[in-house]
């Protein structure tokens, strides 16, 4: 299996990281090697139709930041795959949940030209999802997101594989260990201020902290969870959204007071695509504090189902890219 | 219809199957029997009984009751109540909180509430509110009411998770 990685921040360099501390795992299991023949980021590239070195291109990133020697000049990542044979894109730059960004166009590309493909990249789910489904659909292609909602928690699979043949009722959620993480620190009486300041120096929190705090990440992934799960074709502008950035060190106090915490909650139902703060009470499996993600699935049969997980990092979101890619390999394998 | 009833037995052996026995014959649903040996009258003892009946058969159940010496001190519908509790944060007081309240109680029966308003130098103001209504649509037409009041206003409306 010839992959292409498309975006080499944390998740990419984890992400080949893992293929090369996996490979006889891999091997093993579908009895097939993984070569990696392009690696893009923003400034650079590096490719070759039998395999780039993945230690030189680690290494590199790691001295001076870029890939290879190679510079994109203007050169987009669609002329980069197309300079080279692959049959998976693994497409993990930064997400773009207003226009899909590059990701999407390189998605789509990739569809197109009967590529495969495994996204953690949010926004291009969140916009076209089931556009995207169809021409993978179309083009006898398999799409992939696992890593895309809670990164290692297996919340997709878990609910279309493991509790298949179930209704879904609900699932509600902590889609965004970053406002878990604020959330928490604000029940330890820090204001809200303070607990993001600390979030950002810990680096749970980016610099401009928007997408997390106004409770647009969770609302990608409730979008993404209503497309895959509950086949609701729903987009972005669909979610009812609200952040954490109006809550008070008093409403904190006032919820502690009557044993109850406050937590941000993504809900996914037929009728109801939220994310808004919530009144938990303590002990509740949503009442977890620091920056794990957690889901309860409310099914017909099993009754509540909950998952949980570390919902970012290096290692953690290259497992689910490492499950989808697997699945990949052993699917066609069947072919 | 969910009913509730406090009767007195004789302190026999057998009284208080006595009593209970008529009430599977007219197919009511016992939901709690609460056997009180302390409460000891004029030889009788006090029975709390919570149970689902046809309401058109309650008179015949007073009636067996009657006879077989039961004494039926209060029969009335138990209504279980359902509860929200939210909370609002946003440029409130307890003015613009009372006209919020009397607006949803246009809405939907509120059988009662509580409010608690926490004032903040910034201006955002906490309130944390618990009402308990009859009905679960009555608690989905308020949680609907108070949402939709509430982005109107540009509070931020905290409501807990079934």
């Amino acid at each position: 299996m010839k992959v292409f990685i498309s975006g080499f921040g944390t998740v990419g360099q984890g992400t080949m990281e893992t293929l090369i501390v996996k490979a006889m795992d891999i091997e093993r299991i579908t009895g097939d090697k993984v070569i990696i023949t392009g690696v893009t980021d923003s400034k650079s590239y590096a490719v070759k139709d039998d395999g780039v070195c993945n230690f030189s291109v680690l290494g590199s990133k790691s001295m001076s930041g870029k890939v290879g020697p190679d510079m994109k000049d203007g050169k987009s990542t669609v002329d980069i795959m197309k300079m080279v044979d692959f049959d998976t894109l693994i497409e993990a730059s930064p997400t773009n949940v207003e226009t899909g960004g590059e990701g999407l166009v390189n998605i789509k590309w990739a569809l197109e030209n009967g590529k495969n493909v495994i996204t953690v990249n949010k926004g291009p789910l969140a916009l076209e999802f089931q556009e995207l489904m169809s021409l993978a659909k179309e083009k006898g292609c398999i799409l992939k997101f696992e890593g895309s909602v809670g990164g290692a928690m297996p919340i997709i699979n878990l609910c279309n594989d493991a509790l298949a043949g179930q209704k879904i009722k609900s699932i509600q959620g902590i889609f965004n260990g970053t406002c878990n993480f604020i959330l928490s620190r604000m029940d330890s009486g820090l204001p809200f201020d303070q607990a993001l300041k600390e979030a950002q120096q810990l680096g749970y929190a980016e610099t401009d902290p928007t997408n997390d705090v106004e409770g647009y990440d969770s609302a990608s992934k409730v979008v993404i969870l209503a497309n895959s799960v509950f086949g609701i074709n729903a987009k972005f502008k669909d979610v009812n959204v609200t952040g954490i950035t109006s809550i008070t060190s008093e409403a904190i106090s006032l919820a502690k007071e009557h044993g109850m915490v406050i937590r941000l909650i993504g809900e996914v139902s037929k009728n109801k695509l939220e994310v808004s703060p919530r009144l938990i009470p303590k002990g509740h499996p949503l009442s977890i504090s620091g920056s794990l993600n957690t889901a309860l699935i409310n099914t017909d049969l099993a009754g509540p189902v909950t998952v949980s997980g570390r919902g970012a990092g290096r290692k953690e979101t290259a497992s689910a890219i490492l499950s989808d890619l697997i699945a990949i390999m052993l699917a066609q394998k069947k072919e | 219809m969910l009913v509730n009833a406090d009767i007195y037995v004789k302190d026999v052996p057998g009284q208080l199957v006595a009593a209970l026995d008529p009430m599977s014959v007219l197919n009511a649903n016992i939901i709690g029997v609460v056997h009180s040996r302390e409460q000891v009258i004029s030889g009788r003892i006090a029975v709390n009984l919570t149970f689902d009946i046809d309401p058109e058969r309650i008179d015949k159940l007073k009636e067996i009751w009657k006879e077989k010496d039961v004494i039926v001190v209060r029969i009335d519908s138990a209504i279980d109540l359902r509860s929200i509790v939210f909370m609002i944060i946003g440029d409130i007081n307890a003015v613009t909180i009372e006209e919020l309240m009397i607006a949803a109680t246009e809405k939907v029966d509120i059988q009662s509430k509580n409010i608690r308003i926490y004032s903040n130098s910034s201006g955002r103001n906490t309130c944390m509110i618990s009402i308990s209504v009859k009905t679960q649509e009555e608690l989905d037409a308020l949680d609907d009411f108070i949402s939709k009041g509430c982005e109107e206003r540009g509070y931020t409306y905290i409501r807990g998770v079934e």
